[in-house]
């Protein structure tokens, strides 16, 4: 099940301090440019956190995977 | 698949949506209706890699899209796509290459709200390589006819709720051993960089090292990579011109030169999941890997001046998926 948007676990995410496996082309462009703007200008993280929940949410079902590490 | 101009008016006619590229005067024949157009020659149809300037290839949408609009965008209204688009859907985009469009979208997209979870795919109209600079590439919307290399045109369709569209691409190109390069800003034309850390022309960077320019720079996206690609050095400037910007906070490296594109190409269109809904592959492709006459596995469509996976990409197949859900 996909954490809630108020979970660490998206802050760590797109900051890059958890790593995340996924081939999921979506995923993939959108963390890392999370990652560019968090490392150009921390305090855009609960924007950062909406993109990320958001998109997670909405492609929940062909990320089982990615979800999996996120709850690990 | 292509199709002459009388076919295509027969599709039109149906009323079903359709994504049309071909050459201006081509598209310029064509009737009104529920479709959006993009200029180029030069095509992957199933029979090969073809330059043409009197067929069109048509990309015919499944029974079960709804087309809710096509709307034209300029850039001060380029920001709105992903909010236009409809919940479940894809937008389908085609710009005019070299217009302040074509830059705006390059650039600032990646910090579209929606951007990645409202999938915009499409791509870089353009002209037929002995008319560049001569002719300027279009985009046309269907529904008035209008053809503009001035806006960006744009058809939001909608799913049914038990299906997804997810995008995917097919790059041959892999990180090479190299030298890591930064750069300062963003932009289509460098000079400023970073080698290992070390400030450098990166034109004469790329002079002294004897740098490949049909190799593009390589950046990780975690395990995605994406391209930009050389469009030309001015040794004298010391600036290189860019088919696609460089961005600050990223790091790249020049590609590994790869051995076999047609086999890559092959091998990456094996492993696909059913039929796309929708692809394109990069003019640099067509030309660096020879591809006039030969066969790209299943990957057909517009060859472009740049490909749109949810940002601008290089040298690229792209590809669009709509899946079921379970």
């Amino acid at each position: 099940m996909l954490p809630p948007v108020s979970s660490p676990i998206w802050k760590k995410l797109v900051s890059g301090e958890k790593q995340l496996n996924s081939k999921n082309l979506v995923i993939n462009m959108l963390l890392t440019n999370c990652r560019v703007r968090y490392k150009l200008d921390p305090t855009t993280v609960p924007e950062l956190v909406k993109h990320a929940h958001g998109a997670f949410s909405k492609f929940e079902s062909t990320l089982e995977s990615e979800i999996a590490q996120l709850v690990s | 698949m292509l199709h002459s101009i009388t076919e295509v008016n027969r599709k039109i006619a149906t009323g079903k949506p359709l994504l049309l590229a071909g050459s201006e005067e081509a598209l310029r024949q064509l009737t009104k209706g529920n479709w959006i157009g993009g200029t180029i020659p030069y095509f992957m149809d199933e029979a090969g890699g073809v330059c043409s300037e009197s067929l069109i290839f048509v990309t015919e949408l499944p029974a079960f899209t709804c087309a809710e609009e096509i709307r034209e965008y300029t850039p001060e209204t380029l920001r709105n796509v992903c909010k236009d688009a409809p919940e479940n859907g894809v937008s389908f985009i085609i710009i005019p290459a070299g217009s302040p469009l074509h830059t705006a979208y390059a650039q600032d997209a990646p910090r579209y709200d929606g951007l990645f979870i409202k999938p915009v795919v499409g791509w870089i109209s353009g002209v037929h390589l002995s008319q560049l600079g001569k002719q300027t590439p279009k985009v046309f919307n269907g529904i008035t006819g209008a053809a503009s290399s001035e806006v960006a045109v744009v058809m939001h369709v909608s799913l049914p709720a038990n299906k997804l569209a997810t995008l995917e691409i097919v790059n041959v190109f892999k990180p090479g051993s190299g030298d890591t390069i930064t750069f300062p800003s963003a932009g289509f034309a460098v000079s400023e960089c970073e080698i290992n850390g070390k400030r450098r022309n990166f034109a004469e960077y790329m002079t002294s090292t004897k740098q490949s320019s049909q190799i593009p720079l390589t950046a990780d996206y975690n395990t995605s990579i994406v391209n930009v690609s050389v469009q030309s050095i001015d040794e004298k400037a010391g600036v290189v011109n860019l088919y696609a910007p460089v961005f600050p906070g990223m790091e790249y490296k020049f590609g590994a030169p790869v051995a076999d594109y047609l086999s890559e190409f092959s091998v990456a269109a094996g492993k696909e999941n059913g039929p796309a809904a929708f692809s394109c592959n990069c003019i640099l492709n067509y030309l660096y890997a020879g591809l006039e006459g030969k066969r790209t596995g299943t990957i057909t469509g517009p060859i472009t001046f740049g490909e749109i996976a949810h940002q601008l990409l290089n040298q690229t197949v792209v590809r669009l998926f709509i899946r079921e859900l379970a």
